[in-house]
């Protein structure tokens, strides 16, 4: 988009140029083969399909609140068959776009928008008609399942977004029971309801893995999937969430450098994006001392053995995580990627933090914090030799962070901190003046 | 796919999407058409919850079952109580068990903390002009004896009729107060 902006400048400038005899025309056709011609409807085109899916989401929003106002007057029967007739109407333009109109994105977005809407709309209607009550989270449960076929067969992306946020819901609603799958493990009834949307964003990747279907799935799932991820693992979570939490922060990082590094804009990148963000704020956290005060080791294999007998599906899940980590991270390695071999490595030194915690509580800490400054240091380095001014940025921001922590962290003494804080510093100047006499010699 | 294909699966797919509100219609309307009518005794609630939305959030007085079979059911379980009639006239819940019982009306409710059930009817929604006059009817009422959820049962199943409020259905009450 933005390269279109400047040939679109471009373009502009030439008369100009040609007048002044900074070019010639020969040279000016050329430029002009070169970028080729300025495409007009793309923008357009976007907008449709934007303002198709924000006419139709507010056309059955508006529908939902004028059938919530609650017509007495109309009686049960002829409101229940208002309810249907909706859901009818809906069915019937998405059916017709199927049949006339499928290669229309516009078209698809807004009538897959428009029926989810009217199927939410005409459940609520009759649940409400009836008085049949009920609990909200199974309401959401049951109308964005029936609404994911519409994703599928009109490839419209509400209904998948508005799934992972119900199935979120659903998984954060459950606390000792699963009452829709009663015949799936606790653990696992979050990751089954998952799995049916997972192929959406199989066949959207395949279509165009940096498209703006892609990319809006990517962004609800990174948002959506702790919550699931956190439910499916409540019960070992007190003891074993650093371990948990570092597999599924490395496995979002290392999958986002793998797939997502070469979108060319940040909000492509929903995978690495938020692996990166987590990675900041759990390492940080886990470099306080108090993070682990009940995390020792021994502790672990004392008390959850028995929680793992209780529980073996949900130890299977977060085991599975970490093993796709350590995959994962074999991979960054084998490829030489610095920044992701370095942030991957995070569920093994939470692990090494296991044990160093049962021997001295402080110690996991200060070995986090030795971590995230090689991280810091070497995501610097790393994009000064590549010259990629974010990841500079980026390790800029994890060592100002862990810096500003340890300044207000009270577990140390002044006088330990001013030595550190010496010591750092002057580290900080000699790797400048390593680099800058490199970058002299360079350009010398 | 072939694009004949995909038009079929969607019409097998909008016909379930229509059976889902389509079978509670028919359920509610059979229920009430032949069930056993039961008039529930409500109980006042706190003031600050009747009304969210526009539902009167109901609760009831007597839903300590008088006898029950089999062991005592873990809290939050599910439990089938069976519905009779007392002297009066008002339901009463008179056993629970932990299958559906034969040949007894009975609802399917949850067992809680304190040794009795959560029914399953839990609110009553209204129009909402007339929520703030309802409100203030159903807390009048609700401590008098004279306040019922009239509810019909069959097989299991329960369609709610109407709450009545100092002896009159709530819309009622409500245009009075007016």
């Amino acid at each position: 988009m933005d390269d279109r902006k400047h040939v679109a400048w471009l373009y502009d400038q030439l008369p100009a140029l040609i007048a002044e005899g900074a070019l010639t025309d020969e040279t000016a056709a050329r430029l002009r083969a070169r970028y080729g011609p300025l495409e007009e409807g793309a923008g357009r085109r976007r907008a449709i399909v934007l303002f198709g899916i924000l006419g139709a989401a507010l056309i059955g929003g508006g529908v939902i609140l004028l059938l919530a106002h609650n017509w007495e007057a109309l009686g049960r029967l002829v409101r229940g068959l208002l309810a249907l007739a909706l859901l009818f109407i809906a069915q019937g333009l998405s059916f017709w776009v199927l049949a006339r109109r499928p290669a229309s994105m516009a078209w698809r977005e807004g009538a897959g928008t428009l029926q989810t809407m009217a199927i939410g709309a005409s459940i609520a209607l009759v649940s409400q008609t009836y008085h049949t009550g009920g609990a909200f989270e199974d309401f959401l449960l049951l109308w964005a399942l029936l609404a994911l076929p519409v994703a599928y067969l009109l490839r419209a992306t509400l209904p998948a977004i508005l799934y992972l946020c119900a199935i979120a819901y659903w998984a954060s609603a459950q606390t000792f029971f699963a009452r829709f799958l009663p015949f799936v493990p606790d653990a696992f009834a979050y990751w089954v309801l998952l799995a049916l949307a997972l192929p959406w964003w199989g066949l959207a990747l395949r279509e165009n893995r940096h498209g703006a279907r892609s990319s809006l799935f990517g962004w609800a799932l990174v948002l959506t999937l702790p919550v699931g991820y956190a439910l499916s693992l409540q019960h070992s979570a007190e003891v074993l969430w650093p371990l948990w939490c570092c597999a599924l922060v490395a496995v979002l990082y290392l999958a986002g450098e793998r797939w997502q590094a070469d979108a060319p804009s940040l909000r492509q990148r929903p995978l690495l994006i938020a692996g990166a963000l987590g990675f900041g704020a759990l390492g940080l956290f886990l470099s306080f001392g108090d993070a682990w005060r009940f995390q020792a080791f021994q502790a672990l294999l004392r008390g959850e053995r028995e929680l793992f007998l209780a529980h073996p599906a949900e130890f299977a899940i977060g085991l599975l995580w970490v093993v796709a980590a350590l995959a994962l991270w074999a991979d960054a390695l084998r490829r030489g990627v610095a920044n992701a071999a370095l942030v991957g490595a995070l569920p093994v030194v939470a692990l090494a933090g296991y044990a160093i915690g049962d021997h001295a509580p402080g110690g996991a800490a200060a070995l986090f914090n030795l971590y995230l400054l090689i991280v810091g240091v070497g995501v610097l380095v790393t994009g000064f030799r590549t010259q990629r001014l974010g990841l500079v940025n980026a390790g800029m921001a994890v060592l100002s962070a862990l810096i500003f922590c340890r300044f207000f962290d009270s577990d140390l003494g002044f006088v330990a901190r001013g030595v550190a804080f010496i010591v750092v510093g002057a580290g900080f100047l000699a790797a400048n003046l390593v680099l800058l006499r490199k970058k002299g010699a360079a350009v010398r | 796919m072939k694009q004949i294909w995909i038009l079929a699966i969607f019409v097998a797919v909008a016909l379930i999407q229509v059976a889902v509100p389509a079978h509670t219609i028919w359920r509610q309307e059979r229920i009430l058409a032949a069930g056993a009518a039961f008039k529930f005794r409500t109980a006042p609630v706190d003031p600050n919850d009747a009304f969210r939305g526009r539902f009167v959030a109901l609760s009831f007085r007597d839903v300590f079952p008088l006898a029950l079979e089999g062991a005592t059911p873990e809290p939050g379980k599910p439990v089938y109580v069976a519905v009779a009639e007392d002297a009066d006239g008002y339901a009463v819940l008179s056993e629970a068990f932990a299958a559906p019982p034969a040949g007894k009306p009975y609802v399917r409710a949850t067992w809680d903390y304190a040794g009795g059930v959560t029914l399953p009817f839990d609110r009553f929604y209204l129009d909402e002009d007339k929520a703030p006059e309802a409100e203030s009817a159903y807390r009048k009422e609700a401590r008098q004896d004279n306040s019922y959820l009239l509810v019909r049962i069959l097989d299991g199943g329960w369609a709610i009729e109407d709450l009545y409020v100092g002896g009159k259905p709530l819309a009622e009450a409500v245009g009075e107060a007016r």
